[in-house]
């Protein structure tokens, strides 16, 4: 087989590219959860992207969620939104916007209708219009340079830093190869490996930025009452368990982004402008879904997500493919796994054999192949709070 | 539940896996007891090491001889330095390891 430089996506009026090609529906308070629920059920080639808050929220923890909400309708796998709500001034904050960006977005306000139903009603038939309008657009060869791809891991154990995570990591260096962009996240786990990234950076300034981002994390941790997380770090568990310094801890979770020079750092779902291209870092909470609506709202297209025990967690806008080392975890049966590299933990697989495989599934994935927690539709999107979790 | 792995034979006969090939390491995939020829893995490579004291799954052991001062090298980065010279086939952990 040739080496792989192209994929079959869906070209955007913006430059960027889909591997999907769905209408969001997107709740932006709490209380219209459960309206955006039944308009998703109700159109298929929807997803759902709910949250809890968003209703009187000030400060940092504003801001953010204003970037997420209106980073994840940009995703280029959305072709268009329906933002629902509880009164219009909300959906219109949003909807400006999006609509200035060049992308179709349709307004659900509750207090328009004053009926749960006639507001479901609205929102399905609005939602099955933009699918319908734009269901004839095809999938055209673009080249991989337009792919960002994030990478996750989470439920962690013993087999992730030898076989999954430096498998994931080949795959991300197959990737970055052929001109793509790969995305490493979650602050808090990097914590011990900051000096490493220092000197895989750049320049100065992005040197700088690695280092700042973990201080920022470190006080955060502070101010909610952790005296100091480096200390408690490895932990007792983790030294029984063979791990013997920060250091290693670290270099099992950044492993899974390869191996290339850090070209940026960028603030919690802000947009990853890959120019360059390359390996750059977004400064999230640790949490699984809080980092990967991270990356949805940043602009990956695809996660890959490698796991130990096994984790449900998918994005509902960014295909998520699992990874797992655990030769037990593939022989019981995790149903959401998309690719088994056990092999590696047998002896009967080579870490870069891993890579490949996963680099194999990136590219089907990005041409169109579900993804399970695609089919199962269990993906989860939560904006991190500032100050409530590191 | 990070301890299921210890309970059901999966790896055959191998003992242990190094990530890189850079590394002076590698991780042991069960108990390896003092003497053993334990079967490494590196890539698609078989090396055969002989242990020097017991080393508990998931702990590492050293791949070449180490002396103070050295860098201890896992998934191809420094990970720490020797306190102690360490010898190829010991344990190499907190005891032996420094930040």
């Amino acid at each position: 087989m040739g080496k792989k430089e192209f994929f079959f996506g869906f070209e955007r009026d913006d430059g960027s590219a889909g591997v999907r090609n769905r209408v969001g529906i997107i709740s932006l308070m709490d209380n219209s959860n459960g309206l955006a629920l039944k308009i998703h059920n109700n159109v298929r080639e929807t997803d759902l992207v709910t949250d809890l808050f968003g209703r009187k929220m000030i400060g940092r923890n504003h801001e953010m969620r204003m970037k997420a909400i209106h980073g994840m309708a940009m995703n280029p796998n959305i072709c268009a939104v329906v933002l629902v709500s509880l009164h219009k001034p909300s959906t219109d904050a949003f909807a400006g916007p999006i609509a200035a960006a060049g992308k179709d977005v349709e307004c659900i306000a509750f207090q328009e209708y004053g009926s749960t139903f006639r507001t479901i009603e609205a929102g399905t038939v609005a939602a099955a219009k933009l699918v319908r309008k734009h269901s004839t657009q095809h999938r055209v060869e673009l080249p991989l340079s337009k792919l960002i791809f994030g990478s996750e891991c989470g439920g962690s154990d013993f087999s992730s830093g030898l076989s999954g995570n430096p498998a994931l990591g080949h795959a991300a260096d197959m990737l970055m190869d052929a001109g793509g962009t790969v995305v490493l996240s979650e602050t808090a786990e990097i914590m011990g490996a900051e000096h490493l990234l220092a000197e895989r950076s750049v320049n100065q300034s992005v040197a700088a930025a690695i280092v700042q981002s973990i201080a920022d994390m470190e006080e955060m941790s502070r101010m909610g009452g952790v005296e100091d997380i480096r200390k408690t770090n490895p932990s007792a568990d983790n030294i029984n368990g063979g791990l013997t310094t920060l250091a290693e801890k670290a270099l099992g979770a950044v492993k899974k982004a390869g191996t290339k020079t850090l070209q940026g750092v960028v603030d919690y779902c802000e947009p990853i402008v890959p120019t360059p291209p390359g390996f750059y870092f977004m400064s999230t909470p640790a949490p699984a879904c809080e980092s990967m609506t991270g990356f949805a709202a940043g602009g990956c297209q695809i996660i890959g997500f490698n796991t130990g025990l096994g984790q449900p967690s998918s994005h509902p806008f960014t295909p998520t493919i699992k990874v797992s080392g655990n030769p037990l975890t593939a022989e019981r049966g995790f149903d959401d796994l998309d690719v088994d590299v056990s092999d590696i933990m047998r002896g009967q697989m080579s870490i870069e054999e891993g890579g490949e495989k996963i680099f194999n599934e990136l590219i089907s994935v990005a041409n169109g192949r579900r993804t399970f927690t695609e089919l199962f539709d269990t993906g989860q999107s939560t904006i991190g709070v500032a100050g409530a979790s590191f | 539940m990070a301890d299921q792995m210890a309970e059901k034979d999966f790896g055959g006969d191998l003992d242990a896996l190094m990530v890189d090939k850079k590394d002076n390491v590698a991780v042991c995939l069960q108990d390896v007891g003092d003497g053993t020829q334990a079967a490494v893995r590196l890539g698609t490579d078989n090396i055969i090491i002989t242990s020097k004291g017991d080393i508990p799954r998931g702990h590492k052991i050293a791949m070449k001889d180490i002396t103070k001062g050295e860098k201890i090298i896992k998934y191809g980065e420094v990970i720490g330095q020797a306190t102690l010279d360490i010898s190829k086939g010991q344990h190499v952990h907190v005891h032996n390891v420094t930040d």
